[in-house]
């Protein structure tokens, strides 16, 4: 038992000093995408990123009451405080949409990444889709 | 927002009842009291309520990620303590081991619906000013604990069942893989912060059980499941699990497979 204990614990420094060297790879400045919740809806309800990057979503939450940004499309979950910002980093993903909700709210709070080449997102960059009194 | 407040409880509060259901089934095997879990159940709303208190906060440090680390931390702590938890089986019982076993057992419960109950909190209380609600919410949160109670019994003779028909240490089993569970989590939260490298989902499982289905939100509260997982995500899954069969000694007894036959047939 004791020979498993020691095994166990060098398997453990193995793990986390991988770790650390990869997680220096990625310290690398990303492009910035920002979302506000406003009376549970989501603004702009539709942006547009580009493809196999890794982008900074920042999302403020501008009600009184918290918000979970939600998405299975993008594997992502993060309670939003009232009057706070959150930050998620989504990507790399290939084109395509992909649906984000907020969990409290999930009829109106909605939205939609669309992974569009840059080309594109560069056509497209003044007018960002605005959002409907009901939802997205 | 009544349908609403059953899912988020049922999404939340789940796994509190799923660890209790997999500490009851291994209760006697384990010699443990039921003050132990008593203890571990009183501390852990306890932990909940101050982590509630704090969460905000916790959650604006180091540039917004300070919830997903904190997160990160119980979840390891968490892993870890199963690990220990199912190692202490077979040691001989002495005071001093009988009271590591307690501890292990009221720690992870603890640290589970400290987790857990903070998040469902956070809507319940936020929302909790909102007018005409207060009785949707109450609704809503005893509806989603008799869905909890009565999967976690179900869960509870599930293993009890397949301690006795199948593999002596079935339920030891399940309970690590749920914390390999917890280790796959934590790797989404390590990508969600950019602190591990992103790669590609390298499979898709939704067209055999959708993530957000009944069956899904049940997958991913036991074993963590993922429907779309990266290369990164299955490797730390992967290693994870070799760790704690290789630190648990599985499988150690006997298969006990003529015995279910027997049932089966």
């Amino acid at each position: 038992m004791k020979t498993n204990s020691i095994i166990f614990k060098k398997l453990s420094i193995i793990s986390l000093v991988i770790t650390l060297i990869h997680s220096t790879s990625v310290w690398a400045k990303r492009a910035e995408f920002i979302l506000e919740l406003k009376d549970h809806l989501f603004f702009p309800a539709v942006i547009k990123i580009p493809p196999n990057e890794k982008v900074k979503l920042i999302i403020y939450n501008r009600d009184e009451t918290p918000e979970e940004f939600d998405s299975f499309d993008l594997n992502r979950e993060k309670v939003i405080f009232p009057n706070k910002k959150a930050v998620i980093f989504i990507g790399p993903l290939p084109e395509g949409e992909y649906h984000f909700f907020g969990e409290f709210n999930p009829n109106s709070a909605k939205g939609t990444i669309l992974v569009v080449p840059t080309l594109v997102i560069l056509e497209t960059a003044k007018p960002m889709i605005e959002n409907k009194a009901e939802g997205a | 927002m009544l349908i609403n407040t059953v899912l988020l409880f049922l999404s939340h509060s789940l796994v509190i009842f799923m660890v209790l259901a997999l500490l009851i089934s291994i209760k006697s095997k384990f010699h443990l009291p039921v003050s132990a879990l008593y203890i571990g159940a009183l501390t852990g709303v306890f932990m909940m309520l101050i982590l509630w208190f704090y969460i905000d906060i916790i959650s604006q440090l180091n540039v917004g990620t300070g919830g997903e680390w904190l997160y990160v931390c119980v979840n390891l702590i968490v892993y870890l303590l199963i690990l220990l938890f199912i190692n202490t089986a077979d040691e001989i019982e002495i005071m001093q081991n009988r009271s590591k076993k307690y501890f292990y057992a009221a720690a992870i419960l603890a640290l589970i619906i400290m987790v857990q109950g903070t998040n469902f909190l956070i809507y319940f209380v936020g929302y909790w000013s909102q007018v005409n609600v207060v009785n949707t919410l109450f609704v809503g949160v005893v509806l989603g604990t008799g869905i909890c109670i009565s999967i976690s019994i179900l869960l509870c003779f599930f293993c009890l069942f397949l301690n006795e028909q199948f593999y002596a240490r079935s339920a030891e089993l399940i309970f690590i893989l749920f914390a390999c569970g917890l280790i796959n989590k934590t790797t989404g939260l390590l990508l969600q912060i950019d602190f591990l490298p992103s790669t590609r989902m390298i499979l898709d499982l939704n067209f055999i059980v959708r993530e957000n289905s009944e069956l899904g939100h049940f997958l991913k509260a036991l074993f963590g499941y993922d429907a779309s997982p990266t290369i990164l995500q299955i490797g730390v899954y992967v290693t994870a699990l070799l760790i704690a069969l290789f630190c648990s000694q599985l499988p150690r007894e006997p298969w006990r497979l003529f015995r279910f036959k027997e049932v089966i047939s």
